[in-house]
């Protein structure tokens, strides 16, 4: 079976209610496709493109693509499209070219909010209530734009904001149709670009906070780690249970997606998740080139993929999906003593510890040990459940005893544990 | 059965909990495996390596540390990295650089630390810690690391000297938080690195460069030093070694006599019983020593890797060896005369081993051995009698013994 499924001929996707979408600059198109990569759609642009996109996001309303400048080095160009009676139409350019700074870059990511709103509101009203957690608003500021609807009617529209207290927004201008509680309310303010450099130091890269209006530079945050990104998206994330759902700045690096608190003065991490880009040699890294992040689902762009063992490889860009349910992703174990008698007597103390793919330690499974041996060595307690902490366990370890058997031999003891 | 478990691309390695960690400077990572060569997780490295491939790793029990090479092959970089919210970051760097006095060239380095606890809660803001143990390795200007607690919080404290007690120590400054009793405590003490050169000329020794100060205290000649790709530190709890391979064996380098104390037999030999195989890494974990190599022997047969993966010793004393002596050698088949038989039992350290059962067979039909089932004695020898039989032939005494755990 072919592993290919999109087949995009571009290095950037972006995923909305269920199709991929990829810029093509050679037939001036936004191509819509399905999953097994049939083209269902596409709407042209009314504006043609020279440069191939590096890379795409969509936040609820507007697409987004950022590309090299044609006419200038060191220079990106992030523009914003939006689709309207049938064709992807340039709403904003903006420019990132300065001498204080080298723009190269390969990804960046839209800070993007989805709310609703808390009561009716009519036709010609200034002034609606979103209902949000307290610190939405904080991130809402006069100048920006939002987008409310659609209504039962299907219309949106978008405004700008004069001005905004608490979770009470004052709009510029009139609304020009009716909405009632419950109604969606977005909006974008922040573009976060990983970039090779900070300032013109290319030894090192840094984060770029931008604003999403104007195209100003409003802070960079240097760090090696973001220099090399190919791959980042803005997603509101809900799987950490204890931090409940929180809007995060993921990105590859490696073979993990990093979470980024951007809320934190010296953007922690909320977490980390490993990924199976990996090739089938163990060491080598497959290189993610785009992401985009639904409900649960990972979608990751690669031009190669290992399953069950063999990697393939394709010409054209497609998807693999990751999980953000917590998944067992690996088994660590260690025996001691590792080296015992082959008396029928000796024991060996065996500990497997269990991780899902945030590193994190789970609780409450089964693990099934086994013994790969060539003679008769035996498992004690064949099975055990897996302790969370008591006995002087850490969590997410199980335990049990290996008795050696008579005959001098390598074995090696294997853990199995089933996913839930 | 394939023989690989970690399958690491290179060759340096180190052992956290049950999983086996390297730097892979190709894709700026710190690479956390488990015993079957799978990827756990990945940490991606700030700042980069830059392509400067670690030649050796060590782990403290909180921060990892590296060895590169410098500007030139006469220079070294040694670097302290933490793991902190999923990144591996720098948190210190040791350059050593050539001089008038000194070069450096290394393929091993070897860091002394001590984990130990806090003997009563530290409250926040507290400038005072009491230790359960290694209070004597602790000096003004030595840097502890504290935690956990309770709340998963981590500080540094600097010592700036003893107290009322001698486990007890001032610190420069208030901790910011609290740590109940029990709390693990590290510290590193002193980085030992194995140098190609003596001073600036060639010739091997051992440098032993005091931390946190960063200053070359001592420096320990011996050409072994110049052929030595695997070292690490071991601490028994009451003496505290370097261990470095030479050829087949491990030696143990007491870091206070500075003398070495024993000698460890490997299995690093080839099945043609005289070439050696390489070891490039060596860990301590309990009491098991775990060595990376891409070649290894398994019962008789030769196996060579395409990539590093650990082999294990065992530190504890364990039977190595049994041999048999008979003296006289030859008897008259008479059913009256004896021989003395001695069977001297060793460990790996060729130590030997007391109050260990062995058993005597022959395989004379008439004769017969007095006692089958002896103790061996201080020196590590069980001794027992034969009495011949009355029919001549060739008699052969065995002896067996084994290790119960």
């Amino acid at each position: 079976m072919a592993n290919d499924n999109l087949n995009f001929r571009k290095p950037h996707m972006t995923f909305v209610d269920g199709y991929f979408y990829m810029f093509d600059d050679d037939t001036d198109m936004l191509l819509q496709k399905t999953d097994d990569g049939v083209t269902s759609f596409s709407f042209p642009f009314d504006t043609l493109i020279s440069e191939t996109i590096d890379s795409i996001e969509h936040d609820g309303v507007n697409f987004w693509s950022m590309e090299d400048s044609t006419s200038a080095s060191n220079t990106k160009v992030i523009r914003r499209w939006i689709i309207d009676n049938y064709a992807c139409k340039l709403q904003n350019t903006i420019t990132l070219s300065n001498p204080a700074h080298t723009f190269s870059s390969d990804t960046f990511s839209v800070e993007h909010y989805h709310c609703t709103i808390s009561g009716g509101y009519s036709e010609g009203d200034t002034i609606i209530t979103v209902d949000v957690d307290t610190e939405l608003p904080g991130l809402l500021q006069s100048g920006m734009a939002m987008t409310i609807g659609p209504n039962t009617a299907g219309r949106q529209e978008t405004i700008n904001i004069q001005h905004v207290a608490g979770k009470v927004i004052t709009l510029a201008d009139p609304l020009e149709y009716s909405y009632i509680n419950g109604d969606s309310f977005q909006f974008y303010n922040y573009l976060w670009m990983f970039n090779n450099a900070h300032g013109t130091n290319t030894s090192t890269g840094a984060l770029y906070k931008i604003n999403a209006y104007s195209g100003s530079v409003i802070a960079t945050y240097p760090g090696g780690v973001y220099k090399g990104v190919k791959a980042a998206t803005f997603s509101e994330i809900t799987h950490f249970t204890e931090l409940g759902a929180v809007n995060s700045l993921m990105y590859v690096k490696a073979s993990n997606l990093l979470f980024i608190n951007i809320n934190s003065a010296s953007l922690d991490y909320y977490g980390s998740m490993a990924m199976d880009t990996i090739e089938d040699d163990e060491v080598s890294i497959i290189t993610v080139y785009d992401l985009a992040v639904y409900n649960k689902n990972v979608y990751r762009l690669q031009r190669f993929a290992t399953y069950y063992g063999a990697t393939e490889g394709w010409a054209t860009y497609n998807y693999q999906a990751a999980t953000f349910n917590s998944m067992v992703a690996s088994i660590g174990m260690v025996a001691s003593p590792n080296i015992i008698a082959a008396n029928g007597t000796s024991v060996s103390e065996i500990i497997a510890s269990v991780r899902d793919q945030f590193a994190q330690p789970i609780d409450g499974r089964l693990v099934y040990f086994a013994v790969d041996s060539e003679n008769d060595g035996a498992i004690v307690d064949g099975q055990e459940i897996v302790n969370t902490g008591s006995g002087g366990m850490s969590a997410g370890k199980a335990q049990t005893t290996y008795r050696a058997g008579e005959v001098a031999e390598l074995v090696r003891i294997l853990a199995r544990v089933d996913q839930v | 059965m394939a023989h690989e478990n970690i399958r690491f691309p290179r060759n340096h390695m180190a052992i956290r909990d049950e999983y086996f960690y390297y730097f892979d400077e190709r894709n700026d990572t710190l690479n956390q495996k488990v015993s079957d060569g799978a990827t756990a997780f990945t940490y991606p490295l700030d700042p980069p390596l830059g392509g400067n491939a670690v030649i050796s790793v060590e782990y403290d029990g909180f921060n990892f540390w590296t060895l590169q090479e410098g500007n030139t092959s006469e220079d070294v970089v040694i670097k302290k990295w933490l793991v902190s919210n999923y990144i591996c970051e720098v948190v210190d760097t040791i350059e050593l650089a050539h001089s008038a006095d000194h070069k450096f060239n290394s393929s091993s380095f070897s860091l002394e630390f001590y984990n130990t606890t806090l003997v009563t809660t530290v409250s926040g803001r507290t400038s005072q810690i009491t230790l359960a143990g290694y209070a004597d390795y602790v000096d003004p200007g030595t840097i502890i690391t504290l935690g956990p607690n309770s709340e998963g919080v981590y500080e540094n404290v600097t010592v700036t000297g003893t107290l009322n007690t001698s486990n007890s120590f001032g610190l420069d400054f208030y901790t910011f938080n609290t740590y109940e009793a029990g709390t693990k405590v590290y510290f590193p003490k002193s980085i030992w690195l194995v140098n190609n050169f003596l001073y600036n000329s060639a010739g091997g020794s051992l440098y032993k460069i005091t931390l946190p100060n960063k200053q070359i205290t001592e420096v320990i000649a011996d050409e072994d030093f110049e052929y030595v790709d695997a070292s690490c530190f071991y601490n028994t709890g009451s003496e505290q070694y370097i261990l470095y391979v030479l050829g087949t064996t491990v030696r143990f380098l007491n870091i206070d006599s500075l003398t070495n104390e024993k000698s460890m037999l490997l299995d690093n030999i080839k099945n043609d019983q005289s070439t050696g195989i390489t070891v490039y890494d060596i860990k301590v974990k309990g009491d098991t020593l775990y060595r990376l190599q891409n070649k290894a022997t398994y019962f008789g047969t030769d196996y060579t890797f395409s990539t590093y993966n650990y082999q294990f010793s065992t530190i504890r004393p364990f039977v190595d060896s049994i041999t048999v002596d008979v003296n006289p050698k030859i008897l008259p088949s008479n059913g009256i005369n004896v021989a003395e038989i001695q069977a001297v039992v060793r460990d790996q350290f060729n130590t030997p081993i007391q109050i260990k059962s062995v058993t005597f067979s022959d395989s004379d039909a008439t004769g017969f051995i007095s006692s089958t089932f002896v103790y061996t004695n201080h020196y590590g020898i069980a001794a027992s009698v034969y009495k011949a039989g009355t029919i001549p032939g060739n008699v052969t005494i065995t002896a067996l013994t084994t290790q119960y755990d």
